[in-house]
């Protein structure tokens, strides 16, 4: 008698259960709303930290080799030869099918000129477009061109818009950048 | 190790059945990664298994004998992915040890609150995916979606989502703010709702509990004589966490909070729902921590300008030999590592947890049904990345 009621205890107990679960489930489907991105048509913001492909400020640049020499994995080649205080660029460039996005290069640089920018869509259908040269590199999404050309990006400028303060102040927006760039290094 | 033979089981002189040998893995769903069990099975029975590795293998503990020790720190990472954040801490701590280096307050106590958000991260995969494993679809992506909140909210300091780099040794990376503390919270808040959605989808249900109670149970001197380490070895009734035994960061020593165990709710002490109940308490745990740790945040900064240095030039700590360990979603994460002198370590050991765990899965199986190896498999919760490093 016993297992018999057991048996059916535990077929009325497995339906509850899954019924109390459905009704979580249903819940969601009816009250909450979708959480999905229809990538590629819309992004999720990447945040200014982001561990993007890099960028170098070219004419800052020294040719010391300390980030190359901090890589881990080193992808990064530089080669550049010297006129006196003038340098001839041939290259800088950087391997991303190696790179492992650690931001090890960005810290040890003394004139602050290499970054990491949001760019993070870089499939290519081929092993040689991996190689990115950042003296040629054009790719850049247009709040980080923004912020390297010292024009506000567009959260800034809505930002000063609501703010009514018209963007005059210059000061406090290259700081802005600044910190953007520097990411905290 | 040699493959298994397969051995004919006369039972009868005339009539007879030959083992079968089944591969379960290496491209199988619910081996977690790469996993490949190589399986003897009479009929629906398993009668003997061996778990096959190094599929994954990719030298990680050699490639820490060529760079530096800073360099080594998003290798770490490359481990347990599902856990960067905790195989950087012990990264960290490890070089720490052998530098003697101090690290400051503010750093301690936010490596703690990243700790244990990728902890519930991590566990949140544990948990989806052996509902999958299971059979049941849903769970999986409720918890995608709150590990999605935690991976964004960890984004925002680190610069990725995954790989975080984030802890590195002498402290961290770079500061928070305080709107990402109220974030934190704002999520603490809205993962224990989620939290008891969960039991109703999933732990609770009879079904569940069918599949999972009473199946691969670990006894409390076997979890010992494996040494397996986690929720697997909490799962057994062991009440051991180096976060309270050996505490590792000064705040654990100061926040106050539960060690979840198995009880044997639903059978036998130290099976697969014992297993995954302790892993969704000590969700609810890491929440009390993470509050705790967000209430306490002092001030100051992550990291000493002296520390700093590091970058430029590489570190290069005296002759010796430490061993230091962590708490990792999936136990105790050590790190060996024999310097000599040099900017690289001349030895570097991990104790991987997740490997120890799975040697004790040729124990578990013979005697079950195929279905419950993938229910034994899952609840031991391994990440291939790390068992072959
Ligand atoms: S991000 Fe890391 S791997 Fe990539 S170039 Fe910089 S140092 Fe090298
Ligand atoms: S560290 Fe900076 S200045 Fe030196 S080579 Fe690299 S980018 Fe140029």
């Amino acid at each position: 008698m016993g297992s018999i009621r057991d048996y059916f205890g535990n077929i009325t107990s497995a339906l509850g259960t899954t019924a109390k679960g459905m009704s979580v489930t249903l819940r969601h489907f009816t009250s909450e709303p979708p959480i999905t991105v229809m990538y590629p048509h819309e992004t999720k913001p990447v945040p200014p930290t982001y561990r993007g492909m890099h960028i170098l400020e070219q004419e800052k640049c020294i040719d010391c080799h300390l980030c190359a020499k901090a890589c881990p994995v080193d992808c990064i080649e530089i080669e550049a030869e010297h006129h006196g205080r003038k340098l001839e660029w041939e290259k800088f460039s950087i391997d991303y099918k190696k790179c492992i996005f650690c931001e090890f290069c960005i810290p040890p640089c003394p004139v602050d000129c290499i970054h990491m920018t949001s760019e993070y869509e870089m499939a290519t259908d081929s092993n040689d477009d991996m190689v990115e040269d950042l003296l040629t590199w054009t790719g850049l999404r247009p709040e980080d061109q923004a912020a390297l050309d010292g024009k506000p990006t567009a959260v800034q400028a809505k930002k000063q818009q609501e703010s009514k303060k018209g963007g005059a102040d210059k000061a406090a927006q290259i700081a802005a950048i600044k910190a953007r760039l520097k990411k905290g290094s | 190790m040699e493959a298994l033979e397969m051995y004919t089981v006369d039972d009868r002189d005339d009539v007879y059945t030959e083992e079968l040998k089944l591969n379960l893995g290496p491209q199988h769903p619910s081996t977690h990664g790469v996993l490949r069990v190589e399986l003897a099975m009479d009929g629906e029975i398993i009668t003997r298994s061996r778990a096959d590795i190094g599929y994954l293998h990719r030298c990680a503990e050699k490639i820490g004998e060529n760079v530096s020790y800073l360099q080594f720190n998003p290798y770490t990472d490359r481990m347990d992915y599902l856990a960067s954040m905790n195989n950087n801490l012990a990264w960290s701590l490890t070089v720490e040890k052998l530098m003697g280096t101090e690290v400051p307050e503010r750093a301690q106590w936010l490596r703690m609150i990243c700790a244990e958000m990728n902890r519930i991260a991590s566990h949140l995969i544990a948990f989806g995916t052996y509902g999958i494993d299971i059979g049941a679809n849903t769970p999986f992506f409720y918890a995608f979606r709150e590990r999605e909140s935690i991976m964004t909210l960890l984004e925002r300091p680190s610069g990725t989502r995954m790989l975080y780099n984030y802890i590195q040794p002498g402290g961290l990376r770079r500061d928070v703010d305080d709107t990402w503390v109220a974030d934190v919270l704002a999520f603490c808040d809205d993962f224990e709702k989620r939290w008891a959605e969960y039991n109703t989808v999933l732990s609770h249900n009879r079904i569940f509990i069918g599949r999972t109670a009473n199946i691969g149970v670990i006894p409390k001197d076997m979890a010992l004589d494996y040494g397996l380490t986690g929720p697997v070895l909490r799962g057994s009734g062991v009440k051991w966490d180096l976060r309270r035994d050996v505490p590792y960061l000064k705040p654990y020593d100061e926040v106050d909070f539960d060690i979840p165990v198995g009880e044997g709710t639903h059978g036998s002490l130290g099976d697969c729902w014992d297993r995954y109940w302790v892993r969704m308490r000590e969700m609810m745990e890491s929440i009390r921590i993470i509050r705790q740790g967000c209430a306490a945040l002092p001030g100051g900064e992550v990291m000493t300008k002296k520390q700093k240095s590091m970058y430029k030039t590489p570190i290069k700590p005296e002759k010796q030999n430490v061993y230091m360990r962590c708490e990792n979603p999936r136990g105790e994460l050590g790190f060996f590592v024999a310097a000599e002198g040099g900017t690289s370590p001349v030895r570097v050991h991990a104790r991987a947890p997740s490997f120890c765990n799975l040697s004790v899965l040729d124990a578990l199986l013979p005697g079950t049904m195929l279905g419950d190896a993938v229910a034994v498999i899952g609840s031991l919760d391994i990440v291939l990345g790390e068992v072959d490093r």
